[in-house]
C-alpha cells in the first residue's frame, strides 16, 4: 500500500505541475475567440428600418477616447443589413471586424419601415438572446431610424444620449413620456390583452430641423460605408450647416397583437401617461379663449380597473391629484401663498379636460383596435369565468367611467 | 598553584575552542586556589566580581561547601567537563577548587539584547506597546508580568543538535485541552535539526502539514496577545532568539483580530473585523475580477466606467491579463527592494518606483491606468491583515493566472478547492475554519464579529479546554 | 469521532442549500415552459412529498440509530447490503447529471458572454474529485461555510427583483387544469430526491430529541425558498419567463441601481453558483462513501472518485449541446429511478426487521 501511495503521490505531484504548465501556457497564448473589451464595440442604441423583406441596423456605437483630463466618448453609426436582426449584426462583424456588443444597448428605435410588419417577428432576435436582456426600452420614430440615430444634436453627446434623456424616469414622472422596455412590450403583447405601446418619436420641427438632406448624407455614409462615422460626419456638416435637431417624444404608438394601428396624439398620450404612470408632478394646460390655466399636478394617481355593473363591463378610471396653478394669462400675480391655491373654477377646467382625454384615450386606442387599457388582461384575470364568452366584444361593448379627485393644494 | 587545577582549567578551556573564553585563577585569604572560566561575550563580569571572586576571596578557612558561601542564585555542580563547557558557551561561570574535582557552574549570563520596545509589525493605537525581544527571559518576564497565576506552566525544552536553543512552552495548566502541551512538545523534541535561529523554525516543526501555502499556528509580537491567547487555552511557544511567539492550535480567525480589537467598543471592532475580511477578498480577487471583466464579461463593469476603461487601455500592447501579472510583479519587486534596502536608499526606491517607473510606464501606454489603481489597492487591501500577506500574495497571483486563462468560472472552482481544503484541515485537533466550519454560534462572538467583554464569558468552545469559564459576572450588576 | 460523522445542524443546512440551489438553475423556466403561472403548484406538491418521504427518513435514522448498510447487511445480509449501496451510489451520480448539465448552460449565460469550448468547464471535474476524497465530515463542514453564502446571495438576490415584480401575473390563480399540473409535478418530481440523502447519512450523526423535525423542516424550507424564487422571476417576466432560462441571472435584471453600479447582482449568481457545486460535489462525496462500503476500503477514496469524475465528464461530453433532448428524457422517464431510490428505498427501510445486537463498533454512528 505504501509503494501505491507514493505512486499516487508522484501521480499527483505530475498532474498539478502539468495543471499549472497547461493553466501558464492558457494565461500567456489565451484567445479562445473571446470578445474581449479591446475586439468589441459597445452598442448603446440600435435602429431598425425595413426596405422590403430587408432589415437595415443602424448601431450607434461608443468610442472611448483617452483625453487630457479623463475621457471623451466619441459616438459613431454603423450600418448592418439582413433579413433578421443577427443576420445585420453579423454584416456589421463582418464589415467592421468589431463584434457588437449589445449588452449595454439602452435603446431599440423602430423605424417606420418596421412598424408595417409584425413587431415581434423583427424583435425576436432581442428576445431570444440570453445575453442581451430585456431592459432596452424601445421607441418607433417618425422617418428612418437611421436617420433619426445619425441626427447631429444641440443637447447630448449622442441621439441615444438625447433620447434616452427625453424617455428618462423623470420625464416618466412629469407625464411626459410613459416608457417601455423589452420586457414590457413582450409582457403587453403576450398577455390576453394583446395590446403595446410605446413612445412616438419625431423631430422637433420647432426648431426648422428637419432636413433630408443631412438625413440623406448621413444614411448613405452608413449604408456605404458600413463603418464610417455617419453621427461624427453627420455632427461635424450639420454643425456647418447649422442642421443641429432636436427630438420630440410626446405621441404613442399604439400596438394591437403586434401590428402597428396608429399613434396618440399629444394631448391624449399625456392623458395616458398620467393613468398609467408613475406621476409625481405633471404640467397641465386647462381652459380656453382668455380663460386659460397652467396647473401643476402633483401626488398623481392614476388607473384603470374593470368592474362589472349589472352584468355590463365598465371601465372605471381613477385619477387623483392636488392641483395648484403655476400661472394663468389673467391671474393677479401671486402675493402669498394662498393665491396660488387652486379655486373651484380652476379645479372644474382640469376636470373637464381630464376627464374628456381619458375618456378620449379609450375611445381613441378601442377606434384603433387597441387594448390600450388591457380590459381583455383584466378580464381574463379578475373575471375569468366570463372570459371565455366575452373577451371578442368586451372592448366594444365596455364603457369609461371616470372618477376624478383633484384637490387644491391647501 | 595547584598543577592539577592548572591542567583541569585548560582542560576545560582547550575544549571550548574560542578565543572569547576567559580564565583566570585567584587564591581565598586561606590561600585555597581557585580558577573561573566564562566566555567574555555572553557572561557579566561584574556579577562575576561580586557574586563568585568577592565572597570566595574573602574566605578566612577552607570551606567543604564552597557553594554555600556563594550569593550566586543559581549555582549548579557539573557531571564532568563535557557539560561544564555548554554552560560556559550559555554565559555561566565555572568556577573549579583547587584540591577539589567538583565543577560548579554559576548563572551570570548576560548576552546582548535589546530594550523592551513597540514591535514594528504589530503596532498599537490603543493597548500596551510593549513587545517580545530576543531574550527567553524578558520574554517571559513579560508573560510574567501579566500572568501571576500558580497555574501557569512554563516548560523548558531544547531543539537544534548544535544550537541547544531554549524553548519555553508556556500554558495554562487549569485550562488548557489535556495531553495538548505533551503533543506540542513531541513535535518539537522529536525532530532534529542543526539550528534554530528563529521561532519560524519551530512553526515549521509543529505543523502537521508544513508544505502547506496556510499557516498552522499564530504568530505575535506582544506579550498581551500572547498571554489573551493563553487564557483561551492555547499552548503558547516562545524561542530563545526569537521576539516572535508562536501559539497553537491555530484557527484561521486569528489573522483577522488585532489586539486593539478588544480595547475599543465592539462595534467598532467588529466593523474592523469585517472591513479586514473585505480587504482581503477584495485584495485577492480585485486584479483577477478586473481582468475576467474585459476578457470575459464586461457587464460586470458599469457603463461609464467601462467607457473610462476603455480609453485607458486603447493602444496598450498587453493583454488584460499580462498587463495585470506584469504590473503585479512590477509590485512585488518594489515591495521587496523596499524591505530590503537600507531606509535611505529605500524612499529613494519609493519614489523612482511610484512616480517615476508607474507614471512614465502609464504615460508610454506600456500598462493603463486603471491597472496600477487596482494593483496599487489590491496591495493596500492585503497589507490591512499583515500576518496572512504571504498567503494572500500567492493566493491573488494564482487568481490571476486562472482568471487569465479559464475566466470567472475557473476563479469560481478555484475557490471552491480552496475553500474544501481549507474547511477539511485541523492541527491538534482544532478545525482550521472554525468558527465558521464546524459553525459554532459561541465561538462566533469573537470570530468574524467582536461582541462585548460581557458575551465572552466563556472560552472557545473549539479548544476543548478544561475551564470553560473566562469569567462570572452578576446580570444584575452594572 | 469517525471520518463520516456529521452533525445533524450540517444535515439541516443541506437540505436547506443543495436542495434549493440544484433546483434554482433552469427548473422556475422550465415549470413555466410547462404549467405557467401556476408553476409554484406543482413543485409544491413535489416538494409535499418529499418532505414526508424525508421526515420519514429522519424519523427512521432516529429509531434505529445504524446506518442504512449496517440496517440492511444486519436483515438481508452483507453481500445485499454492498449490492444496494452500490445501486445508491450510482443513484447518486445519476441525479447529479441534470443540474451538472445545467450548471454548464448556466456558466456560459452567467460567467462569459460568448458561448465557450467545453474546456472551460472541465475545472468543475478536478474539483469534484479533490472534494470527492473528502469524507462526509466535511461535507458538513463545506454545508457551513456555504450556508451564509447561500442565504445572503439569495436574499439579494431577492431583494433586487421584489420590487420589479407584477404578481398580477398569477392571476386567475389555478387558471390550468388539473391534468396539466398533475403533469408538471410528474416531470418535475425527479428534481424532488433528497430523501436518499438522509439514507446516507443516518447513522452517522448523534440524534437528539426533536432533530426529525428539524431536518424535516429544514428540507421544506429549502423548497419554500425554490417557490419563493419561482414566484419572483415569474412575477418578473410573466409570460416571458419560459424565455429566460435562468432566473438567478434573469430576474434581477431590472434593478434600477445596476445602471450605474454595473451587474452586481451576478456576483450574487457566482456565489450561489458556488453552493451549486459543493451541492454536486456532495454527489461525488456520497458516491465515494457508498463504494468504500461496497469494497470495505476507504483508502482508495481518490479511485472512487476519479472514476465518479470520468463518468460524469463522460455524460457531460455525450449530453453537450442535446439539452433540450436531455430535459425531455428527464421530464419522461428520471422519475423512475428517482421514485425507486428517494421514495421507495426509504419507505423499504422502515420494513427491514430491527437487529437486537448492539450496533458494531465503527460502523459510522458516533456517540
Amino acid at each position: 500500500m505504501t509503494d501505491v501511495k507514493k505512486i499516487v503521490k508522484r501521480t499527483g505531484t505530475i498532474i498539478c505541475a502539468l495543471v499549472i504548465t497547461g493553466l501558464i501556457f492558457l494565461f500567456f497564448t489565451n484567445d479562445f475567440g473571446l470578445v474581449d473589451l479591446r475586439k468589441t464595440s459597445v452598442v448603446v442604441g440600435v435602429g431598425l428600418d425595413r426596405q422590403g423583406e430587408e432589415l437595415t441596423l443602424t448601431a450607434q456605437i461608443a468610442l472611448p477616447q483617452a483625453a487630457e483630463n479623463g475621457e471623451k466618448t466619441q459616438y459613431n453609426c454603423v450600418t448592418g443589413k439582413g433579413v433578421t436582426v443577427a443576420e445585420a449584426l453579423n454584416e456589421i462583424n463582418v464589415r467592421t471586424g468589431f463584434y457588437p456588443k449589445l449588452v449595454f444597448c439602452e435603446l431599440i428605435l423602430l423605424g417606420e419601415s418596421v412598424l408595417d410588419g409584425n413587431l415581434f417577428a423583427t424583435l425576436d432576435y432581442f428576445y431570444r438572446n440570453e445575453y442581451t436582456g430585456l431592459t432596452p426600452i424601445v421607441a418607433a420614430c417618425e422617418g428612418s431610424a437611421q436617420k433619426v440615430l445619425s441626427a447631429g444634436l444641440p443637447l447630448g453627446a449622442s441621439a441615444t444620449d438625447s433620447i434616452m434623456r427625453l424617455l428618462s424616469e423623470e420625464a416618466e414622472r412629469s407625464a411626459n413620456v410613459s416608457t417601455v422596455n423589452l420586457k414590457d412590450l413582450g409582457e403587453h403583447n403576450f398577455s390576453a390583452g394583446a395590446f403595446c405601446y410605446m413612445p412616438y418619436i419625431s423631430f422637433d420641427k420647432n426648431g426648422e430641423s428637419k432636413d433630408g438632406g443631412n438625413g440623406s448624407s448621413q444614411g448613405q455614409g452608413g449604408a456605404d460605408g458600413g463603418s464610417g462615422s455617419a453621427q461624427g460626419q453627420g455632427g461635424s456638416k450639420s454643425t456647418e450647416q447649422g442642421e443641429e435637431q432636436g427630438f420630440l417624444c410626446n405621441r404613442c404608438a399604439l400596438f394591437s397583437g403586434g401590428e402597428f394601428v396608429g399613434v396618440l396624439d399629444e394631448e391624449l398620450t399625456f392623458a395616458f401617461n398620467l393613468i398609467s404612470g408613475n406621476v409625481r408632478h405633471a404640467i397641465m394646460k386647462c381652459g380656453g379663449g382668455e380663460n386659460v390655466r397652467v396647473v401643476s399636478l402633483r401626488d398623481c394617481k392614476g388607473g384603470a380597473k374593470l368592474t362589472f355593473v349589472q352584468d355590463e363591463p365598465v371601465l372605471k378610471i381613477d385619477f387623483s391629484a392636488i392641483i395648484r396653478v403655476f400661472d394663468g394669462e389673467r391671474s393677479p400675480t401671486p402675493r402669498t401663498e394662498a393665491d396660488k391655491q387652486a379655486s373651484q373654477e380652476d379645479i372644474e377646467l382640469a376636470k373637464k379636460r381630464l376627464s374628456e382625454n381619458f375618456t378620449g384615450v379609450f375611445n381613441r386606442a378601442r377606434a384603433l383596435g387597441c387594448d390600450l387599457f388591457d380590459v381583455r388582461g383584466m378580464l381574463y384575470r379578475k373575471y375569468n369565468v366570463r372570459y371565455e364568452g366575452m373577451k371578442d366584444y368586451v372592448l366594444d361593448m365596455v364603457r369609461t367611467d371616470v372618477s376624478l379627485n383633484l384637490r387644491s393644494a391647501a | 598553584m595547584e598543577n592539577s587545577l592548572q591542567r583541569r582549567t585548560q582542560a576545560i578551556v582547550a575544549r571550548v575552542q574560542a578565543d572569547d573564553v576567559i580564565s583566570f585563577y585567584f587564591d581565598t585569604a586561606a590561600g585555597v586556589h581557585y580558577s573561573c572560566i566564562y566566555a567574555d561575550t555572553v557572561a557579566d563580569k561584574n556579577a562575576i566580581g561580586e557574586l563568585i571572586i568577592k565572597p570566595l576571596t574573602e574566605l578566612c578557612g577552607r570551606e567543604d561547601d564552597v557553594a554555600k558561601k556563594l550569593a550566586c542564585p543559581q549555582l549548579k555542580p557539573c557531571n564532568d567537563e563535557q557539560e561544564a563547557v555548554t554552560r560556559i558557551a550559555e554565559g555561566c561561570a565555572v568556577i573549579l577548587c583547587g584540591g577539589d574535582e567538583r565543577l560548579l557552574a554559576a548563572d551570570v549570563k548576560a548576552p546582548p539584547m535589546r530594550a523592551v520596545m513597540e514591535p514594528p509589525t504589530q503596532v498599537a493605537i490603543k493597548g500596551p506597546r510593549e513587545g517580545f525581544t530576543e531574550d527567553l527571559k524578558t520574554n517571559l518576564g513579560l508573560v510574567r508580568k501579566r500572568i501571576k497565576s500558580s497555574q501557569l506552566c512554563i516548560k523548558f525544552v531544547t531543539a537544534g543538535k548544535r544550537s541547544d536553543t531554549a524553548i519555553a512552552l508556556c500554558y495554562l495548566a487549569d485550562v488548557v485541552r489535556g495531553g495538548l502541551p505533551e503533543k506540542v512538545e513531541k513535535s518539537i523534541v522529536e525532530k532534529q535539526i542543526d539550528l534554530v535561529p528563529d521561532s519560524s523554525y519551530i512553526a515549521g516543526f509543529i505543523s502537521r502539514r508544513p508544505k502547506s501555502l496556510f499557516k498552522r499556528n499564530a504568530t505575535c509580537e506582544k506579550p498581551d496577545v500572547f498571554c489573551a491567547k493563553l487564557c483561551e487555552g492555547r499552548v503558547g511557544i516562545i524561542v530563545d532568539g526569537s521576539p516572535i511567539a508562536l501559539t497553537v492550535p491555530y484557527t484561521l480567525t486569528e489573522d483577522f483580530q488585532t489586539a486593539e480589537d478588544y480595547y475599543v467598543v465592539s462595534y467598532r471592532a467588529t466593523f474592523l473585523r469585517f472591513l479586514r475580511v473585505f480587504a482581503v477578498v477584495v485584495g485577492i480577487l480585485l486584479p483577477s475580477v478586473y481582468v475576467c471583466a474585459q476578457l470575459f464579461k464586461i457587464q460586470l463593469i458599469p457603463k461609464k466606467l467601462l467607457f473610462k476603461i476603455a480609453s485607458s487601455v486603447e493602444g496598450i500592447p498587453l493583454s488584460p491579463s499580462v498587463e495585470m501579472l506584469f504590473t503585479l510583479i512590477v509590485l512585488e519587486v518594489l515591495n521587496e527592494a523596499s524591505v530590503r534596502m537600507p531606509k535611505y536608499v529605500g524612499m529613494a526606491l519609493s519614489v523612482v518606483g511610484a512616480l517615476v517607473l508607474g507614471d512614465t510606464a502609464v504615460k508610454a501606454g506600456i500598462i493603463s491606468t486603471p491597472a496600477v489603481i487596482i494593483v496599487a489597492f489590491s496591495a493596500i487591501c492585503l497589507y490591512t491583515v499583515p500576518d496572512m500577506v504571504e498567503t494572500s500574495t500567492i493566493l491573488r497571483l494564482l487568481c490571476l493566472v486562472v482568471a487569465g486563462s479559464l475566466g470567472l468560472f475557473g476563479m469560481l472552482v478555484l475557490t471552491a478547492i480552496v475553500i474544501a481544503y481549507l474547511a477539511g484541515e485541523s492541527d491538534y485537533g482544532t478545525p482550521l475554519l472554525s468558527p465558521s466550519a464546524p459553525m459554532n454560534f459561541r465561538d462566533m462572538r469573537d470570530g468574524m464579529y467582536k461582541a462585548g467583554l460581557y458575551s465572552l464569558n466563556k472560552r472557545p468552545e473549539v479548544l476543548e479546554t478544561r475551564n470553560k469559564v473566562r469569567f462570572r459576572f452578576d446580570k444584575g450588576r452594572n | 469521532m469517525t471520518r463520516d460523522a456529521i452533525n445533524v445542524r450540517q444535515i439541516c443546512f443541506i437540505l436547506v442549500m443543495y436542495n434549493a440551489c440544484t433546483k434554482l438553475l433552469l427548473y422556475p423556466a422550465f415549470m413555466a415552459a410547462q404549467t405557467g403561472n401556476a408553476l409554484i403548484f406543482p413543485a409544491l406538491a413535489d416538494l409535499a412529498v418529499q418532505t414526508a418521504v424525508v421526515w420519514a427518513t429522519a424519523y427512521l435514522s432516529a429509531r434505529r440509530g445504524e446506518s442504512f448498510f449496517d440496517m440492511i447487511a444486519s436483515s438481508l445480509g452483507r453481500v445485499t447490503a454492498k449490492v444496494i449501496y452500490a445501486f445508491l451510489g450510482a443513484y447518486f451520480l445519476f441525479i447529479a447529471i441534470v443540474p451538472l448539465i445545467e450548471q454548464q448552460n448556466f456558466i456560459h449565460d452567467a460567467f462569459y458572454e460568448t458561448v465557450l469550448s467545453l474546456g472551460m468547464f472541465l475545472p468543475v471535474f478536478a474539483f469534484l474529485f479533490y472534494a470527492g476524497l473528502k469524507p462526509l465530515k466535511d461535507a458538513g463542514a463545506f454545508a457551513d461555510i456555504c450556508m451564509p453564502v447561500f442565504v445572503v446571495s439569495l436574499l439579494a438576490i431577492w431583494a433586487m427583483s421584489a420590487g420589479q415584480g407584477n404578481f398580477s401575473h398569477f392571476m386567475p390563480v389555478l387558471r390550468q387544469p388539473l391534468t396539466v399540473l398533475g403533469k408538471g409535478a410528474l416531470a418535475s418530481l425527479y428534481r424532488f430526491s433528497e430523501g436518499a440523502f438522509l439514507l446516507v447519512f443516518a447513522g452517522n450523526f448523534k440524534y437528539k430529541k426533536g432533530d426529525a423535525a428539524k431536518l424535516t423542516l429544514s428540507y421544506a424550507a429549502g423548497g419554500l425558498a425554490v417557490v419563493i424564487t419561482m414566484a419572483l422571476f415569474y412575477a418578473v417576466y410573466g409570460p416571458l419567463a419560459e424565455t429566460r432560462t435562468f432566473a438567478l441571472v434573469n430576474s434581477s435584471v431590472f434593478f434600477a441601481p445596476l445602471d450605474y453600479l454595473g451587474r452586481i447582482d451576478l456576483f450574487a449568481a457566482y456565489a450561489f453558483d458556488l453552493v451549486v457545486l459543493f451541492a454536486l460535489a456532495l454527489h461525488v462525496q456520497i458516491f465515494t462513501h457508498c463504494m468504500g462500503k461496497v469494497f470495505g476500503r476507504t483508502d482508495i477514496n481518490f479511485v472512487y472518485s476519479a472514476a465518479a469524475s470520468l463518468m460524469l465528464l463522460a455524460v457531460v461530453i455525450v449530453v453537450r449541446n442535446k439539452y433540450s433532448v436531455l430535459q425531455q428524457i428527464a421530464a419522461t422517464w428520471f422519475f423512475i429511478p428517482v421514485v425507486t431510490f428517494s421514495y421507495l428505498l426509504p419507505l423499504a427501510a422502515w420494513l427491514l426487521p430491527q437487529r437486537k445486537a448492539e450496533p458494531r463498533r465503527g460502523d459510522g454512528r458516533h456517540d
